[in-house]
């Protein structure tokens, strides 16, 4: 049973993301796993050709699932001198043992359907390493965020599956998450930043109606800060304020027909 | 060893039938790992185990079907010789796998879940490794064999330690007897 990719849970892993930061007594480990994921950019680009899946979504699993092993399925760590044992059985169905890592490891994101995602945005990268791992945590344990994702960030503390299937709430998950590899990818500059979300269009609209009112008072504020700009603080973003927006900012806000003169 | 019986197992999520009638009835198993030897069971119905986008199912004779679980991510189902048990790997999360046996008592249609044989392993090797089980990532358990003429299964556990190292572990679990028989 799978869960969808809805936009509410998209704003959901926008958030976290916001919010992530990286435990510092785990920064030094997150940070060799992102160097040795780095150093082997080449073999993820490799395994992806084609696919459409960034190369650091595949890095970010493989340190997961093979503690960044060269020598094993990425299905689940079966070696690759064999087709895999262990669930899913197997695989690859195509071609002979022993495997290259790299075949092995575009059957097992085809058979993810990975390859049929359209767009990696942020929250979809964070979406689909949840589900790589499976939705056990968010569907009977969501009081715990999966550590699959957000072990070794601030946003996981304790709680996972032991070996026996059964969940402990004291357990102590020791791999790093796919999210912190994410955002020291980021920090470190090796992958451009990722939209945490698409950008607010609708936040501060030309004559927006009252509701939007305390938001458009704080940003009449903040416009007020800047040398010759003198707006009345009443919560309309008419001409004016939209004047004063496109002088800071470059552009009039959403809704006003000069920004298509 | 090869085991005994016949399997199904899961793709990610097409609708799939994989495994096959026991209680003797011939006919194809769709199985990648398993080699077929069932044996005549008159007491027991035809079986089938499928796998689909819901989970893992059981069908028999008149197209009843049972879920036997829809928490896996991938399922690998076998039906023991004699028709009256399924036993089930089943991938929890791409790092945890478990085996689950489901029993279907004298004149009943319906699958019950039989001993906790993931447990009662682990809890084995606990002890014989002097480990703790929340110290193990990446454990899986996986059926290889029927046992003791499908009084038992043999199972293999594996899994990482804290130190790097890999357990690796065999053993054979009793099934115990329901009291109906």
């Amino acid at each position: 049973m799978s869960i969808r990719f809805t936009e509410a849970l998209a704003a959901e892993y926008s958030r976290l993301h916001d919010t992530c930061e990286i435990r510092p007594e785990r920064f030094a480990v997150v940070d060799r796993a992102v160097s040795a994921i780095v150093a082997k950019k080449s073999r993820y680009e490799a395994a992806v050709s084609g696919l459409g899946i960034p190369w650091y979504f595949v890095g970010g699993i493989h340190n997961l699932e093979s503690s960044l092993s060269f020598e094993r399925h990425l299905h689940n760590g079966d070696p690759l001198t064999a087709r895999t044992v262990q669930v899913p059985a197997g695989r690859p169905i195509a071609g002979e043992p022993p495997f290259t890592w790299e075949e092995s490891a575009a059957d097992a994101l085809a058979l993810d359907r990975l390859d049929r995602v359209e767009e990696w945005s942020l929250p979809r990268l964070l979406y689909e390493a949840e589900k790589y791992n499976g939705w056990g945590y968010r569907r009977f344990h969501p009081e715990v965020l999966s550590p699959y994702v957000w072990s070794f960030t601030k946003h996981y503390d304790k709680g996972k599956y032991v070996a026996d299937g059964r969940f402990s709430h004291t357990a102590v998950s020791q791999q790093c998450g796919f999210a912190a590899v994410l955002r020291r990818l980021e920090e470190r500059a090796e992958i451009p930043p990722l939209a945490a979300r698409p950008p607010s269009r609708t936040f501060f609209r030309f004559s927006s109606s009252s509701a939007e009112k305390p938001r458009v008072v704080d940003l009449q504020r903040f416009l007020n800060t800047f040398d010759g700009i003198r707006l009345r603080v009443d919560g309309a973003p008419g001409p004016k304020t939209s004047a004063a927006v496109e002088r800071i900012l470059g552009s009039f806000l959403e809704g006003d027909p000069r920004n298509e003169a | 060893m090869r085991p005994k019986g016949r399997s199904g197992s899961r793709r990610a999520a097409p609708c799939l039938l994989l495994a096959l009638a026991a209680g003797g009835c011939a006919g194809p198993a769709s199985n990648e790992t398993g080699a077929p030897a069932a044996t005549r069971s008159p007491e027991a119905a035809p079986v089938a185990v499928a796998v689909d986008d819901a989970g893992l199912w059981a069908a028999t004779e008149g197209g009843r079907r049972q879920l036997l679980a829809d928490d896996g991510k991938y399922y690998e189902a076998r039906v023991s010789p004699d028709g009256r048990l399924i036993v089930a790997d089943i991938a929890l999360l791409s790092d945890l796998q478990v085996v689950r046996v489901y029993r279907r008592s004298r004149g009943s249609e319906s699958w019950q879940p039989a001993a906790d044989v993931t447990r009662t392993a682990w809890q084995r090797a606990a002890e014989a490794h002097d480990l703790a089980l929340e110290e193990v990532s990446h454990a899986r358990t996986r059926f290889v064999a029927w046992a003791d003429d499908g009084a038992a299964l043999e199972l293999e556990l594996s899994g990482r330690l804290p130190d790097g190292s890999e357990l690796r572990y065999s053993q054979v679990v009793a099934l115990e007897r329901p009291v109906d028989e």
